[in-house]
């Protein structure tokens, strides 16, 4: 059986008619892992043994007519800033290098109660402020279409998982794009969902107001099963949004987009956008459109503040988020010898000491640069310049959409401006990477959903499109996706 | 627009020292990026109200009660005290605080 063309869907029919183990399944992307993972680098650390018991035990339920859940025996990755409890949580950061979660974060519980086994936890740049998985303080992972390639960011070690036949499916953490743009440089499927509609408990939080958790998967269907298990309202995460779970319904997958209202934002079709990106987001409009789909331009006029907004923004609540790592109660401490023992003597390093050289020494470069940058823009005389203003742009991006899904169902872009780049080709400007997320941020800055799926190659490397939808219309987003998916895989 | 010392007393108050090489280069490249940012002072937000919360939910209280959270899965002291550099008896050890002046 080529275990490599298996989507979650196929998996489970077949294991349901015992034509596969789960076993097998594990045994396959661990063989992978094993062969591939030091020099891809997807994964920080890996559950080989808890993942093959938990195989087995699952074979063996299955075997006695057991349903163990919808996700029975799914190997899945999880990005290393979702805690799983008992094993390292690094947020990709040396600060935590060594620190073991102490609680399931939400999702994590509702996969392991759905059946699904986790393989281990996915690299990410560090804290998840990045687009390449540079930042990383184990190292880059690479694109496994093309090792000289970044994957993408900050999710990169799980697209690389999924992409690389290392995972069937894994978990990542959007914030400005953190799941949809390394899915589109790794030509695999990308959904962050509407704000609140996961919970973020045990998610290691890099801005409260933009993070969600969301699925990344070789199909859209798959997306959507996953998105089925982990989202709903949570009472550890007020933010989380009350009422009905999102479902899957079987009108998503008909295939049947007739009459459907397309927007294409003109803004995100102009300059800065690579020219081969824009002819396969362009042909991708008219398959739509052939299939029944009804095009419209439309115009969401503060585009072009979106980046700024963010980055004025996601630096301030960061600054605030970790400020908790303190050398003090976990993580990286120069109060610790490195046998993990005590060297505190209070009369060797005193209280700020010890914050400032376990900060300064455990975060690397781009988080430093973030979070002296959102100090600055919530400190005294700039917050209402900076901070403030933001949210009131914030709230104009937010009202451009609004105003946009009250003339169309979806919007279809690109989703990264440019083909995946080659490592090295975007860190001597912080600014330039920053540029890369152009069209993702808008999403988290407004709240509304989005996903992403391969749309084409340049020169080999996946190109991806992006759709979003108004808040809470995960289910068209998830009934546009699967038709373009049907007619790009005819 | 950021300065030097702007920089240096952000860090300051962000609890980071920087080594006299990164002040230099973390100084030209905020300098870039808050340039960036600064455009959005030509954004017209008169009568622009801020959005606290991005998809309009308000008071998300839950019940004040232990039985909700299952007592299983919540984490143990040991677990969440067991990883500071110094424990005693159950408590967090520190530096002093307060010295002699």
């Amino acid at each position: 059986m080529d275990l490599s063309k298996i989507t979650i869907k196929k998996a489970r029919d077949l294991m349901d008619n015992n034509e596969l183990k789960s076993s097998t399944l594990v045994d396959y992307y661990l063989d992978n892992i094993s062969k591939e993972n030091k020099d891809l680098n997807a994964y920080l650390s890996v559950f080989s043994d808890e993942a093959r018991r938990e195989a087995l035990e699952t074979d063996e339920r299955l075997s006695q007519g057991e349903n163990p859940g919808v996700l029975a025996g799914i190997p899945i990755a999880v990005k290393d800033n979702i805690l799983v409890r008992g094993y390292n949580a690094t947020a990709g950061s040396k600060i935590l290098e060594n620190y073991v979660a102490s609680y399931d974060a939400t999702v994590v519980r509702k996969l392991k109660d759905a059946g699904a086994i986790i393989l281990g936890k996915t690299n990410l740049d560090e804290f998840a402020m990045g687009s390449s998985c540079e930042q990383s303080a184990f190292g880059p992972t690479k694109n496994p279409r093309n090792r000289e390639y970044v994957p993408g960011g900050s999710s990169g070690g799980s697209a690389c998982a999924v992409a690389g036949e290392l995972a069937l499916a894994a978990l990542g953490s959007d914030t400005g794009g953190s799941i949809r743009q390394p899915a589109s440089l790794c030509g695999i499927v990308g959904l962050k969902p509407t704000y609140g509609r996961v919970s973020r408990e045990g998610l290691i939080a890099l801005a409260s107001s933009l993070d969600q958790i969301g699925p990344m998967t070789k199909s859209v269907y798959d997306a959507a099963l996953l998105l089925s298990v982990i989202s709903g309202h949570d009472v550890n995460d007020a933010t989380t949004l009350p009422g009905e779970k999102f479902e899957l319904t079987e009108d998503m997958f008909s295939g049947n987009i007739e009459g459907l209202k397309i927007g294409l934002p003109q803004e995100y079709f102009i300059e800065g956008i690579d020219s081969r990106v824009g002819q396969i987001i362009e042909k991708a409009s008219k398959d739509l459109e052939a299939r029944g789909a009804k095009l419209y331009p439309v115009s969401l006029p503060h585009t072009k503040y979106g980046l700024a907004t963010y980055y004025i923004i996601l630096p301030s609540e960061a600054s605030a988020n970790l400020a908790r790592f303190d050398g003090i109660r976990y993580g990286y401490s120069v109060a610790r010898t490195e046998q993990g023992r005590s060297i505190n003597n209070s009369s060797d390093k005193n209280m700020w000491d010890i914050f400032i050289d376990s900060r300064s020494h455990g975060f690397g470069d781009e988080v430093r640069r973030r979070i002296i940058l959102g100090t600055f823009a919530l400190s005294s005389g700039y917050y209402d310049a900076y901070y403030n203003k933001a949210q009131l742009v914030r709230a104009l991006i937010r009202r451009d959409f609004i105003e946009a899904f009250k003339k169309v169902d979806v919007l279809l872009t690109p989703t990264s401006p440019t083909p995946p780049f080659k490592f090295g080709e975007k860190t001597d400007d912080p600014l330039v990477m920053y540029l890369a997320d152009v069209y993702t941020v808008s999403a988290n800055l407004a709240g509304i959903p989005g996903i992403s799926l391969n749309a084409g190659e340049v020169d080999g490397l996946p190109v991806g499109l992006q759709l979003l939808a108004a808040n809470k219309n995960e289910d068209i987003l998830v009934k546009v996706a699967n038709a373009y998916e049907q007619i790009y895989n005819q | 627009m950021i300065s030097k010392e702007e920089i240096l007393k952000a860090a300051a108050l962000a609890k980071l020292k920087l080594t006299v090489k990164e002040e230099d280069k973390f100084a030209a490249e905020l300098a870039n990026i808050v340039a960036y940012v600064d455009e959005l002072k030509s954004v017209d937000t008169e009568n622009i109200e801020a959005v606290s919360h991005i998809t309009g939910l308000e008071n998300s209280f839950r019940e004040d009660s232990l039985e909700i959270l299952e007592e299983d899965k919540l984490p143990h002291g040991q677990d969440l005290i067991g990883q500071t550099p110094k424990v005693k008896n159950g408590y967090v050890v520190v530096p002093r605080i307060l010295t002699d002046l």
